[in-house]
């Protein structure tokens, strides 16, 4: 199955953002047992700035028709990055950051609605806003982190597509457009597996999650910061678009954190043992027996 | 210490930093071992616009200017001066379009050089016109449409990597500096040559190499400004970058007091941290009072050109001379404060003691800075005797 579009049609990429805190030790309040946010500066969830870059790369190479297949007549896509988030106000920071960076647009969802969203009300509101985004002109490409650094279910990408009724592929690695003379036909993805990788083909419309190592982001430009600068930033809340108030935020939420702790270090202390590998493989035999993990 | 920079400003400084703490400091031992010439950096520098900073919006630049150039320059010498010459030759190369080219001119060279597609370099030394820039050999000679250039230029930055070159020729040896007049020369022009590459004590990632002409025809419409004037356009030209080489000599230096302070914290001897004896802390106090005195001497030198003040060739040698005589001692005293280590190849001090040296040199010897900045005191001495009397 391949889908092509008919001429001069929009390939909206949307790159879906998260503001997460710059920290790979959360840290957790132990008598509320919420995260501890005071003082930790936010950045964009680390994959999602990975996310933007294929995205960057994918409307350059539309752009200079140095697409793999793709003939010498000019392309039929324009190609519009658009970055969303839901978040608090000051994901607006993030956004401004994202757009130095190259993105065409961005759009923030912020609402008091939309607060203590589960994965399963954040992506029923990210619908929402791409359906508001897209209309149904053109044909689209949805690029998410593979995880959050602070929530860290994966759970967005693959939920979001599903509301969206279009096919996805999570944890990808390499991602070339699949040309048919001008026109995107589809996407050939390699997604990281356990053992190794998958080849996947897809045809678009479709929602990826792309893994850290797909690429390396590029810094900002001069040129990039001060356009962001002055940008006007989309702010939508809960009445700009077609959504049920009671499947956003804490309300439309399936679950509920129940406690949030931090789990006891293990009070055993780990142990050093020396020697050649042989001496060391017995003496760990012996202290495996003494122990009676094994008899 | 505070300059308040502009919103602006700030950005500038902010990029450049994040760059050379990010991209430039964890490759600069590599390069500086391999002698291999930046270009990944480079590119990484064109991407996010730097190259454009002193460039006229108009020409695809950011519309900044000597300033600017400077904040830069500090904060890429901070991590690599060899990535940071690299870096600043092509202004270097490009003030003197923008100074004293023509509209054509400007259109058809600043844009690339702004946006770092093209490097360019400024080529006026030779063999035995160092110093004494007036003694320059390379002829040109008017045939029809083209000028013919033959000659030898000496220790070019980035000489072989950049496509643009100003280079100094004489139109009539028995004129001396009054025959001395500028060209631009594209790469590639048939009868341009590159010959041998350097090997230096410091700066080593940047290419220092010989130009050769051999019968090389250029139109004629790339004579800048008027035969004659080349010297004129040497100097002006300098005025401006010497700041250049102030922030360089700047950088330098706060990269080794930032690693002489780390090192004197840790590093203990008789049971406590080296910091905590009186010698130490001593020199210290004088490198960071040294290198602040330089930067604001600086700063003040490259806003104040900014602010178009017409003469100021005095100021701009004063602030090349002091940063790069402070580089030479803070980088020296960093190394003694890191003893032994200090003197290792492993530990990154005495690269910046071999960088720090040729701030003394290059774009006009300290010497002969003094000898714009003494006879610029005399004649202000003069003057004032004149009005008061
Ligand atoms: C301490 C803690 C406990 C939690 N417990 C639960 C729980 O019990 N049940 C539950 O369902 N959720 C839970 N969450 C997650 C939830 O509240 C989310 O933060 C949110 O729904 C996004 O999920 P995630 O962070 O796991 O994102 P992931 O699914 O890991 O993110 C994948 C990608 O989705 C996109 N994405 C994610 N969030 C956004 C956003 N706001 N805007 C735009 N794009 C986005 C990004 O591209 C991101 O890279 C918890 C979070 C925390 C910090
Ligand atoms: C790494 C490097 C990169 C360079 N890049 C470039 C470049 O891109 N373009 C370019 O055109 N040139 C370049 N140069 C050349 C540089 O500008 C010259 O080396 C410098 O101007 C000094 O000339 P010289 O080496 O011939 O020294 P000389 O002029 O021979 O001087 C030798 C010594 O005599 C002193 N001296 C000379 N004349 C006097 C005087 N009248 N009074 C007092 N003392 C005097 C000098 O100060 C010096 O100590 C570069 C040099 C180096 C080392």
């Amino acid at each position: 199955m391949k889908m092509v579009a008919g001429l001069n049609m929009t390939l909206h990429i949307t790159v879906c953002m998260k503001q997460v805190p710059e920290t790979d030790e959360v840290r957790i309040d132990r008598a509320t047992g919420t995260l501890v946010r005071e003082g930790v500066p936010c950045i964009i969830n680390p994959p999602d700035l990975n996310a933007l870059e294929e995205a960057l790369r994918i409307r350059e190479r539309i752009k200079s028709g140095a697409t793999e297949g793709a003939t010498a007549s000019a392309p039929v896509f324009t190609p519009v990055v658009t970055v969303v988030s839901m978040g608090p106000p000051q994901t607006e920071a993030s956004l401004r950051d994202a757009l130095a960076l190259g993105a065409d647009r961005a759009v923030l969802l912020c609402d008091r609605a939309f607060a203590g969203a589960d994965t399963l009300a954040t992506s029923y509101t990210l619908a929402a806003a791409i359906r508001r985004l897209w209309g149904d002109q053109g044909t689209m490409l949805i690029i998410c982190g593979n995880k959050s650094a602070d929530g860290d279910t994966g759970h967005v990408g693959p939920q979001l597509a599903e509301k969206l009724g279009i096919p996805h592929i999570t944890s990808v690695r390499r991602l070339d457009l699949d040309m048919e003379g001008p026109e995107v036909a589809g996407v050939r993805a390699e997604r990281l597996v356990d053992d190794g990788y998958e080849a996947v083909e897809a045809p678009l419309p479709l929602l990826v999650t792309v893994v850290k190592g797909i690429n390396s982001p590029r810094l900002p430009s001069l040129k990039g910061m001060m356009r962001a600068k002055k940008a006007v930033i989309t702010v939508w809340g809960a009445s700009d678009l077609d959504v049920d108030a009671g499947r956003t935020g804490l309300a439309g939420s399936a679950t509920r954190v129940v406690k949030v702790f931090e789990p006891e270090r293990p009070k055993s202390r780990g142990e050093f043992l020396t020697g050649t590998p042989e001496e060391q493989a017995r003496e760990l035999l012996g202290k495996l027996r003494e122990a009676r993990v094994l008899l | 210490m505070n300059y308040f920079l502009t919103e602006e400003q700030q950005m500038i400084k902010d990029l450049a930093a994040r760059i050379a703490r990010e991209k430039i400091a964890p490759v600069a031992h590599e390069l500086d071992e391999k002698e291999e010439f930046p270009w990944d950096i480079m590119k990484i520098l064109a991407e996010s616009d730097l190259f454009g900073v002193w460039v006229p919006e108009e020409y695809g630049g950011l519309g900044g200017g000597v300033f600017e150039q400077c904040l830069v320059v500090e904060e890429l010498s901070r991590a690599c001066a060899g990535v940071a010459t690299t870096y600043a030759s092509s202004a270097l190369g490009g003030y003197p379009i923008l100074l004293f080219g023509t509209e054509d001119q400007k259109r058809k060279y600043l844009p690339d050089i702004a946006s770092g597609r093209k490097l360019a370099a400024f080529a006026q030394s030779e063999a035995e016109a160092g110093s004494d820039a007036g003694n320059i050999q390379t002829t040109a000679v008017l045939d029809g449409d083209h000028y013919v250039l033959n000659g030898m230029k000496q220790w070019i930055t980035n000489g072989g990597e950049a496509d643009i070159y100003t280079v100094l020729a004489t139109v009539d040896r028995s004129k001396g500096v009054r025959g001395v007049t500028a060209f631009i020369v594209e790469k590639g022009t048939p009868g341009f040559e590159f010959g041998r590459k350097e090997k230096k004590m410091g700066i080593r990632c940047s290419s220092t190499r010989e130009l050769i002409f051999k019968d090389c025809r250029i139109p004629r419409e790339n004579l800048l400004d008027r035969e004659g004037k080349g010297f004129l356009v040497a100097m002006k030209t300098l005025d401006r970058t010497r700041p250049g080489v102030a922030a360089q000599a700047v950088g330098i230096a706060q990269g080794a007091l930032d690693e002489a302070a780390a090192y004197a914290r840790e590093r203990v001897q008789f049971g406590k941290p080296i910091g905590e004896f009186q010698a130490i802390e001593h020199m210290l106090a004088d490198m960071a009072t040294l290198v602040e005195a330089a930067r604001a001497l600086t700063y003040a030198t490259a806003r104040m050109i900014d602010a178009g003040e017409r003469e100021f060739s005095k100021e701009s040698a004063m602030a090349k001379v002091f940063a790069s005589d402070v580089a030479m001692r803070v980088t020296t005293d960093a190394v003694q404060i890191l003893g032994g280590y200090g003197y290792m190849r492993d530990y990154p001090v005495e690269k910046r003691m071999r960088d720090a040296k040729v701030t003394q040199i290059y774009e006009g010897t300290n010497q002969i800075q003094r000898s714009i900045i003494g006879p610029a005191v005399i004649r202000e001495a003069a003057r004032r005797k004149r009005e008061s009397g």
